[in-house]
């Protein structure tokens, strides 16, 4: 995260993460909020995080772990981008 | 059946929304419009929301301050046929402390899997949803 060519999230931006196993779900949160919703699957997960974040103009972020994001979609404008 | 083939359709059952998370009141948005209903969504920010002809009020227990109750108590006011499904991240007693001061019919807890509240609504505002409108 301190990676600034990979960027950090910024508040609105939407972040998947997948919940522990065996009860594997993906988590859709806007960066700072709580879980909101789940996916059992990761492509109906970021499918609809994409859209969201078409229409806000914010970026969608997976969260591998505590410490890791990589950023999977932007559509944030380049004045306000991370 | 009957109005069915007299040429007219029933209306469609009415969802209000209210939650403070765009991303959530979005998603149900999403959910709940294929799936046969008419969904307005908004924030809890005042004036109250217009209750008048809506079936079934999902709406955020978790927002801040006393937002929920005063919503629920509003709902209950000037639209007592209106259901109400909560959704909490509150503890269950926090829930349960929250369910016998109003009117509420349903709860399910945040983070929710979207096919459950689909459900949820059409039970309470009995309204079946069709099946090639379900969500897996």
């Amino acid at each position: 995260m301190s990676d600034s060519s990979a960027g950090a999230p910024l508040a609105g931006d939407v972040v998947v993460r997948r919940t522990a196993a065996p009860e594997e779900h993906y988590l859709l949160s806007r960066y700072g909020a709580g879980d909101q919703f789940s996916f059992r699957s990761y492509d109906d997960a970021v499918a609809a995080a994409r859209r969201f974040a078409l229409r806000e103009h914010v970026d969608v972020w997976y969260r591998a772990d505590a410490d890791s994001v990589v950023r999977v979609a932007a559509f944030r404008a380049p004045e306000t981008a991370g | 059946m009957l109005a069915v083939s007299a040429g007219v359709h029933p209306r469609k059952a009415r969802v209000l929304v209210v939650d403070a998370e765009p991303l959530c009141r979005w998603a149900l948005q999403e959910a709940l419009t294929p799936a046969g209903f008419d969904v307005v969504e908004m924030s809890p920010d005042p004036p109250f929301p217009p209750v008048d002809g809506v079936d079934v009020l999902v709406l955020d227990a978790t927002l801040a301050g006393a937002a929920s109750l005063r919503i629920l108590e509003h709902v209950r006011a000037r639209n007592p046929r209106c259901r109400v499904l909560l959704l909490t991240a509150f503890d269950s007693v926090g829930l349960a402390r929250l369910s016998t001061s109003s009117a509420v019919w349903r709860a399910i807890q945040k983070p929710f899997e979207l096919p459950a509240v689909v459900e949820a609504v059409s039970e309470l505002s009995g309204h079946a949803v069709p099946a090639a409108a379900r969500l897996q």
